[in-house]
C-alpha cells in the first residue's frame, strides 16, 4: 500500500515538473526575448509591419517604395529612442491592419486566446477522461491485490507460476 | 457517455469561439465612395514643408476652410486623369475662398512639376520637401490619394484613386449639414 502511494506521489511530482517546464517555456518564449539594438532592431520591427503595397511581404523583405520609406522611418524613430510600442502605434494609427502580429485587444485578442482555450479544454478533457476511467473500476480492487499477493506467495514457495498466469495471460 | 459529453462540450465551445472570431473580423462590405483610414475623424497630421515656388506650405494656415490634400505624381497616369477634377474643384471654390487644394508631389522633379501645372492648369501650392515622410504620416498606400481636411483641422474623408469635384462637394455638403459646399 505504501509502495502504491509512493508511485502515485512520484507520478504527481513528474506531472508537476512537466507542467512547470511548460509554463517556464511559455513565459520565456513570451517575455524573454533579448533586447535588440540598432539595425537588428530596425529589421526585427520591419519584419512585424506589413508592406501595404505588396502581397504577403513585410516591410523588412520588400524593396517597394513604401517598404523602403517605412524602413527609413523606423530607423529614424529607433535612433530617436522610440519604443517598439510607439513605433507600432504610429503605423497602426495610419494604416488599417498593418501589423503582422495581431493586436492583443479587440477581435485580435481572440487569435491569442483561442489556442490557450483549446489547449486548456484538451487538458481538461484528458483529465476528466482519466478520472472517469479510474472511477469505472479500472484500478485494482482489494480483492485483486489479495489475489496477486497470494499468487506471488505461491510463486515464491514453489518457484512456478500459478495457473492462468504467463505472457499474454 | 461522460467522455462523449465532454467531447461534445469541447467541440461546442470551439465552434462558438470560431463563430465569434468570424463575425468579429468580418468586413462590413458597405460600399462607400470614400476609403477607410484610421486617420478619418482625427486631426490631420502636420504638413509644413518646402513648396514648388520656393516658399513653404503649412496646413495650419488653412484653418477655417476645407482643404483637399492630394498626393500625386506627374508620372502617375490616374493622377493625370484626375487632375482636371482638381482644377474644377479649385476654381469652383476660388471665389468663395471656402476650400483649397494642396498637392504633395511624390518622386517628382521640380521642372516636371512646373511643366505639368503649366500644361494641365492649377495654381495651388505643391509640396516638394519631405514628401515620403508626409505620405507615411497620412497613411498613403497608392497614388493618387486625397484627404479632405475640415475647417477645424480634422480629416473628414479619404479618397483612394482619382477624385471627382462633385464627390468632394457631396462630402463637404454632408459634413456641413447640407448647407452647400460651393
Amino acid at each position: 500500500m505504501a509502495e502504491q502511494r509512493s508511485a502515485v506521489s512520484t507520478r504527481r511530482v513528474a506531472w508537476a515538473l512537466l507542467a512547470l517546464v511548460v509554463v517556464a517555456a511559455l513565459i520565456i518564449g513570451a517575455f524573454g526575448r533579448r533586447s535588440l539594438e540598432g539595425e537588428d532592431r530596425v529589421q526585427a520591427l520591419s519584419a512585424q509591419i506589413k508592406c501595404v503595397t505588396c502581397v504577403g511581404e513585410s516591410v523588412a523583405g520588400s524593396q517597394s517604395d513604401f517598404a523602403v520609406n517605412a524602413r527609413e522611418d523606423i530607423r529614424t524613430r529607433v535612433e530617436a529612442g522610440d519604443s517598439d510600442a510607439e513605433i507600432f502605434a504610429y503605423f497602426s494609427s495610419r494604416y488599417d491592419d498593418v501589423l503582422l502580429n495581431p493586436s492583443a485587444s479587440g477581435a485580435g485578442a481572440l487569435l491569442w486566446v483561442l489556442p490557450v482555450v483549446v489547449f486548456g479544454a484538451a487538458v481538461a478533457g484528458a483529465v476528466v477522461t482519466v478520472r472517469q476511467r479510474g472511477e469505472r473500476g479500472e484500478r485494482p480492487t482489494a480483492d485483486d491485490r489479495r489475489l496477486v499477493a497470494a499468487a506471488m506467495a505461491e510463486w515464491r514457495q514453489t518457484g512456478t507460476a500459478p495457473e492462468g498466469s504467463g505472457d499474454g495471460g | 457517455m461522460n467522455v462523449r459529453r465532454t467531447a461534445l462540450v469541447v467541440a461546442g465551445v470551439m465552434v462558438l469561439l470560431f463563430g465569434v472570431l468570424i463575425v468579429a473580423t468580418r468586413d462590413s462590405g458597405d460600399p462607400t465612395e470614400t476609403a477607410s483610414s484610421p486617420l478619418v475623424g482625427k486631426d490631420a497630421p502636420a504638413l509644413a514643408s518646402e513648396s514648388l515656388d520656393g516658399g513653404t506650405v503649412d496646413l495650419r494656415d488653412y484653418r477655417g476652410q476645407w482643404v483637399l490634400v492630394n498626393f500625386f505624381g506627374t508620372w502617375c497616369v490616374p493622377c493625370q486623369i484626375e487632375h482636371p477634377e482638381l482644377v474644377r474643384f479649385s476654381e469652383q471654390h476660388a471665389a468663395a475662398g471656402d476650400a483649397s487644394v494642396i498637392s504633395v508631389a511624390f518622386k517628382d522633379e521640380p521642372e516636371d512639376l512646373r511643366a505639368f501645372f503649366d500644361e494641365q492648369g492649377g495654381d495651388w501650392p505643391v509640396v516638394i520637401g519631405d514628401t515620403a515622410s508626409i505620405a507615411l504620416d497620412y497613411g498613403v498606400v497608392k497614388l493618387p490619394e486625397s484627404f479632405l481636411v475640415a475647417p477645424n483641422g480634422v480629416i473628414a474623408a479619404k479618397v483612394a484613386g482619382g477624385v471627382e469635384a462633385a464627390q468632394i462637394d457631396r462630402v463637404i455638403d454632408e459634413a456641413s449639414g447640407g448647407s452647400g459646399g460651393g
